[in-house]
């Protein structure tokens, strides 16, 4: 009895080290080693909030509550990091609680990856995820998985012309400019370097976007080298976020000779001339928010209701009772919408930040037509990318201006009448716009009350051409103004038909 | 026949417009246009810009220094540019200085000529407060930058110790340098209601103080801080920045009277935070008008109202200037309005002498 309680224990551990747990048997006796990444992700508190979307059902348009996935400033937010093993299986660190979980949409998680098989996203919600610690120490090879995140991006122009980036040296800009504009993307490591699998990151509280990218390296024991793998995946010139340059030196003929793949706590320029950079992202198509673009990991919205003691979820609180806005409205989505942009770079012609480089000043062409393949927005891009057209390439602002109507009242004066404008029926969601002399539009999202004076908040995308102090000032930024402000700059309150 | 109805038009127009033949207005100089140093630059620029008009080239501000020259600040090279004048329009000096125009919030110039930039901070840069270099750059008469990095410590910790929330209103200097800055600040025990408060500091001393914002910050006739407070008397004093449309009052910092004026129905002010008391016996009330196209660059017709104290209309002429443009108009201790206006040869720069009677 005793010979077969021992022999039994010896056939438990032997299935253990087998790699026979709770999924049956493993396919490969061999050491396991990554073939390809998910990055998955969800709000911690909050994964699912709720709004109303027209769907078609039966061949009939009806409206229905779904869940979508919408983070705001000051939450936090889940990542989980699950490679594909060498057998086939997924695993993450789970931080040697020695369990398998499902990491299903019901739940929350968005997921995305790269180097996996396309029908393995089909069907994501299937799969059990493995105990990478609990495969035996001889079978797995040792990751090292650093985290960066993105920290803000910048706009300089250079100060030198040199041989890897610069334009050709008989290149002279519309501005008669011959040095190039950087879009500076900044990413910094994150510390800690344990339980690789799982991170917490507490989001700041301006909204926007968050990239996080992931360095994993291991020692390949079929060629026995150093491999190197980046998510989002640098391969075949892709990189890992727009403006951040995958090519740190250039040959003479532009080919790019030396790639960067150690992005510690540095700044990249962007390449001057035309990029195409896809990403290698898929998303669960079910999972995928209807209201957003995707080709970005994670978009951050501003809690614009906290402002004023309230919460965006419930509607933006005004600091009066008609400058609320109710929640899953047109003008609670301009608002929101608008605030995932912030500080991402002006380009004039830019009609989504659409993940593609072109180094140009400029994106408009000769049609009149802007770009979706830029790398930052226009000013009325952002409205643009705010009403949820992220591929309006002739939005704008004269089409802000058709669209919006004007917000007059009269007065007297003099004996005579006149049409002014009417500041005090702007509302949050509206916008402010110039036209047709130095267009300029401006999205309104809260309107304050100090002391009798109104004082609007607003978002734009802000431009200048560069070799001028301004141009740091490039991007998409929060602001606020008067109506005499607005009327010397010779601004007008407009409100969109809804 | 013909001539007669021409003559009776021409009247009818000129009774139109209410004027006081006290009041005059005439040309001191003429500022040609172009790019020269003596040359006033109004320039157009990239169309592939929209915002804040970085590219474009043109005068901000006008000042009549307390030497009786006249300070220009424009916009030129993507820099500030300051050019100084005599009375008779000849260039006595000229000094630039590169600042992020596209981050200002408000720039003045007081009557010795130094260049205040205050640049733009809400409460949530505040909060992130490594991200925030400068607030404000100070620039002497002669265009050194001035170093102020401990008063600018004592304006942060006073700004978060009143609750800072945004900018309100441009900063103001009055004679003395004294710099005000006015702010919308929360209140300590209601976290939801913005109070307007004003920040005080010299470049003499260190002391940094905060007053209570009694109307819109503007110089009384004798260069001092005053308030013009256009609220009805009972809310005056916490709805300071409300506009009534029966009476405007300018108060001195300690809230006393210093001179009020009656506010005709007609005569609505649309703009209360650009009126302005030359003389304790008019008010003047700026008006906004329509852009107007121009080969350089859009002008905005602009409108001085001068009013009495009975707030009937003595005088009313109209000013050319730049979009974007702010205040291109002074006072001096006399009571006379300098302004400056487009021309098509250049900008000029024009009196108006108020009747002291």
């Amino acid at each position: 009895m005793k010979g077969l309680r021992v022999a039994l224990i010896m056939a438990m551990l032997l299935a253990v080290y087998l790699g026979i747990t709770s999924t049956g048997c493993a396919q490969n006796q061999g050491v396991v080693y990554p073939t390809g990444f998910v990055l998955i992700y969800r709000n911690e508190r909050t994964p699912f909030r709720w709004v109303q979307r027209w769907v078609q059902r039966n061949n009939q348009r009806v409206l229905e509550r779904v869940r979508v996935n919408i983070n705001y400033n000051m939450e936090t937010i889940q990542f989980v990091l699950i490679i594909r093993g060498s057998d086939g299986n997924y695993y993450t660190n789970f931080g040697g609680t020695g369990n398998t979980e499902y990491y299903r949409p019901e739940d929350g998680w968005i997921i995305m990856g790269t180097g996996i098989p396309v029908e393995d996203y089909a069907r994501f919600h299937t799969v059990l995820v493995r105990d990478w610690l609990r495969l035996p120490t001889n079978r797995r090879v040792a990751l090292d998985v650093r985290w960066y995140g993105y920290a803000g991006s910048r706009v300089d122009r250079e100060t030198r012309k040199t041989t890897t980036v610069s334009p050709p040296l008989n290149y002279v800009d519309p501005g008669g400019r011959d040095r190039i504009r950087y879009y500076l993307v900044d990413i910094e490591r994150n510390p800690g370097s344990g339980n690789w699998g799982k991170r917490r990151i507490n989001l700041s509280d301006s909204g926007g976007i968050i990239a996080p990218m992931i360095r994993i390296s291991w020692r390949d024991p079929k060629s026995n080298s150093e491999r190197v793998e980046w998510f989002p995946s640098q391969s075949s010139g892709l990189a890992p976020l727009p403006g951040l340059n995958d090519c740190a030196r250039r040959s003479s003929t532009g080919a790019c000779i030396e790639s960067i793949n150690t992005p510690t706590d540095a700044s990249f320029n962007q390449y001057w001339s035309n990029r195409t950079w896809d990403y290698n992202i898929y998303f669960s198509a079910s999972l995928i928010n209807p209201q957003y673009p995707v080709q970005y990991p994670v978009f951050v919205m501003h809690n614009v209701g906290a402002i004023t003691g309230g919460h965006s979820d419930r509607g933006i609180v005004g600091d009066a009772v008609n400058y609320n806005i109710s929640y899953d409205t047109p003008r609670w989505w301009r608002i929101q919408r608008a605030t995932i942009w912030l500080n991402v770079p002006y380009e004039w012609g830019g009609k989504f930040f659409g993940a593609r480089a072109s180094g140009q000043q400029f994106n408009y062409n000769l049609n009149g037509s802007g770009t979706t393949s830029g790398f930052g927005l226009d000013c009325s891009g952002l409205v643009a990318v705010a009403k949820g057209s992220y591929r309006a390439y002739y939005y704008g602002v004269g089409a802000v201006v058709n669209e919006t109507r004007w917000l007059y009242r009269e007065v007297r004066s003099g004996g005579r009448v006149f049409r002014v404008n009417d500041w005090a029926s702007l509302r949050p969601g509206d916008v402010i716009v110039r036209h047709p002399r130095n267009s300029h539009v401006m999205i309104l999202y809260r309107i304050s009350n100090t002391a009798g004076l109104y004082t609007y908040h607003y978002i734009e995308s802000y431009g200048a051409s560069s070799n001028n102090p301004g141009a740091s000032e490039e991007r998409v930024r929060y602001r606020t103004g008067s109506a005499s402000s607005f009327d010397l700059d010779g601004f007008e309150p407009r409100a969109f038909n809804d | 026949m013909r001539r007669w109805i021409g003559c009776v038009m021409s009247w009818m127009v000129l009774c139109a417009v209410p004027t006081n033949a006290q009041f005059t207005s005439t040309t001191l100089f003429t500022v040609p246009y172009g790019t020269s140093a003596d040359q006033i630059s109004l320039t157009h620029g990239s169309s592939q810009v929209e915002g804040d008009f970085v590219d474009s080239e043109y005068p901000l501000l006008l000042r009549r220094l307390r030497t009786g020259e006249f300070l220009i600040l424009s916009k030129r090279k993507a820099a500030l540019f300051v050019q100084i004048f005599n009375s008779s329009g000849q260039l006595q000096r000229v000094w630039e200085c590169k600042e992020s125009i596209g981050d200002l919030y408000s720039l003045d110039v007081d009557r010795r000529g130094t260049l205040y930039c205050l640049r733009y901070l809400e409460n949530r840069d505040l909060v992130r407060k490594q991200q925030v270099n400068s607030i404000l750059s100070i620039y002497d008469s002669l265009g050194k930058q001035i170093a102020i990095e401990e008063r600018e410590k004592l304006l942060f910790e006073k700004l978060i110790s009143n609750k800072f929330e945004f900018f309100v209103l441009d900063l103001t200097v009055d004679k003395n340098g004294m710099v005000y800055i006015p702010i919308s600040a929360r209140l300590e025990n209601d976290e939801k209601k913005n109070v307007f408060i004003i920040i005080r500091f010299s470049l003499d001393n260190s002391s940094i103080d905060t007053l209570p914002g009694l109307g819109y910050p503007t110089q009384t006739p004798h260069g001092d801080l005053g308030f013009l407070n256009f609220a009805p008397i009972e809310v005056a004093e916490e709805q300071s920045l409300r506009y009534d449309g029966t009476k405007v009052r300018l108060l001195s910092g300690d809230k006393s009277v210093i001179t009020e004026f009656s506010l005709d129905k007609d005569n609505e002010v649309r703009y209360p935070s650009l009126a302005f008391v030359p003389t304790l016996n008019y008010l003047v009330l700026v008006d906004i008008e329509e852009v107007i196209d121009d080969k350089r660059y859009p002008l905005q017709k602009r409108q001085f109202i001068i009013l009495n104290r009975q707030g009937h209309r003595v005088f009313t002429t109209h000013l050319l200037v730049p979009l974007g443009s702010r205040r291109l108009w002074d006072t001096d201790e006399a009571g006379n309005i300098y302004y400056l206006t487009c021309t098509s040869n250049g900008v000029e720069i024009r009196k108006i002498r108020l009747s002291t009677h």
